[in-house]
């Protein structure tokens, strides 16, 4: 009892460090989504392609998909445009975008330049069916399984390394 | 020379007076109510929901754009008469817990909740068990010097 109390501080001094060294190794940007496991939220917006297009989520129907949060003022999308359309080339998901909070003749004008990886875009100049996603900063990827499920969603710029680790998972 | 300087400081304090009731009227023209229960229950709801982009502030605190949205959307919401739980049930719907300061009672936040008890249980026997040990060691003592005492005592009949 006595040695036990004299290690005592040196044992609780141990363990907080450990803790508060193993809080240090989250990754702090990425919130989870409370999304995962649901259906993709319903929705009422134009095509960026076509402002007399209506869509809704029944045109998100080929899966397995990845839905893509994107916008001509966020840089981090432009550093990750050339996997998405390496993405396009090479595998057999379908890429749809959602493009955020911007102006369509911009938007339209970047895809022309750089290429465009997706199907459609939908255009959310509000913001709206962002704030149904949870989206909290651009860019952001959702994964629709072949269920037609959300399995994933990654905050920051998609790279091959995440696309390995947390998309590829999915889709077997 | 002096009345003019203190005129001069006078006039300016009123200027920044007159600035400062401008920008009042202007940030209540950005969320206009009906009501000023409303009001108030807006601006207590935005103390209370966490910005998800900044995190270490509050949506009132935040100017990042997702905050500047769900600042609108709980406006929306107020105006549309929801209830406090209903906006809360809204945002954790689609943010998740995270976006409460204040964590539900669940099974992944007990650690957060019961842990700060725990470790004042803890902490009180550490000093009772010192406690008991110090006495102990009093105690000792006393009986030893009685001891001595009384050797002393016999030895010198």
């Amino acid at each position: 009892m006595k040695k036990f109390v004299h290690i005592a501080p040196l044992v609780i001094f141990m363990f907080l460090i450990l803790a508060l060294f193993s809080f240090l190794q989250r990754d702090n940007n990425q919130l989870n989504s409370v999304l995962i496991d649901k259906n993709f939220p319903e929705f009422n917006l134009t095509k960026l392609e076509n402002k007399n297009v209506v869509l809704t989520k029944g045109d998100i129907s080929n899966f397995p998909a990845i839905v893509n949060v994107w916008a001509t003022w966020c840089i981090t999308c432009r550093i990750e445009h050339p996997f998405l359309l390496e993405l396009k080339q090479e595998s057999k998901i379908n890429i749809y975008g959602l493009n955020y909070k911007d102006n369509r003749q911009k938007a339209l004008n970047l895809l022309e330049r750089d290429g465009n990886p997706f199907e459609f875009s939908i255009f959310d100049k509000e913001g709206s069916l962002a704030i149904d996603l949870g989206v909290y900063g651009a860019p952001e990827t959702f994964l629709i399984n072949a269920d037609g499920i959300i399995k994933t969603r990654h905050v920051g710029a998609l790279t091959p390394e995440v696309w390995d680790k947390k998309f590829v998972i999915h889709l077997k | 020379m002096k009345t003019v300087i203190f005129s001069i400081i006078l006039l300016l304090s009123q200027v920044i007076a007159s600035l400062e009731a401008e920008n009042l009227e202007v940030g209540k023209e950005l969320y206009p109510f009906e009501s000023h229960d409303s009001e108030v229950r807006f601006n207590r709801l935005l103390e209370d929901y966490r910005c998800p982009k900044c995190q270490s502030s509050n949506l009132a605190g935040s100017n990042a754009p997702i905050a500047m949205d769900l600042k609108l959307e709980i406006y929306r919401l107020v105006r549309a008469g929801k209830k406090d739980s209903e906006i809360t049930e809204f945002l954790t719907q689609r943010y998740g817990d995270f976006i409460l300061y204040k964590p539900p009672f669940q099974s992944s936040t007990y650690v957060l909740w019961i842990g700060p008890f725990v470790l004042l249980f803890l902490a009180m026997l550490l000093v009772l068990a010192f406690k008991r040990n110090q006495q102990n060691k009093g105690a000792d003592r006393n009986i030893a010097e009685l001891k001595r005492q009384l050797e002393f005592d016999q030895s010198n009949k």
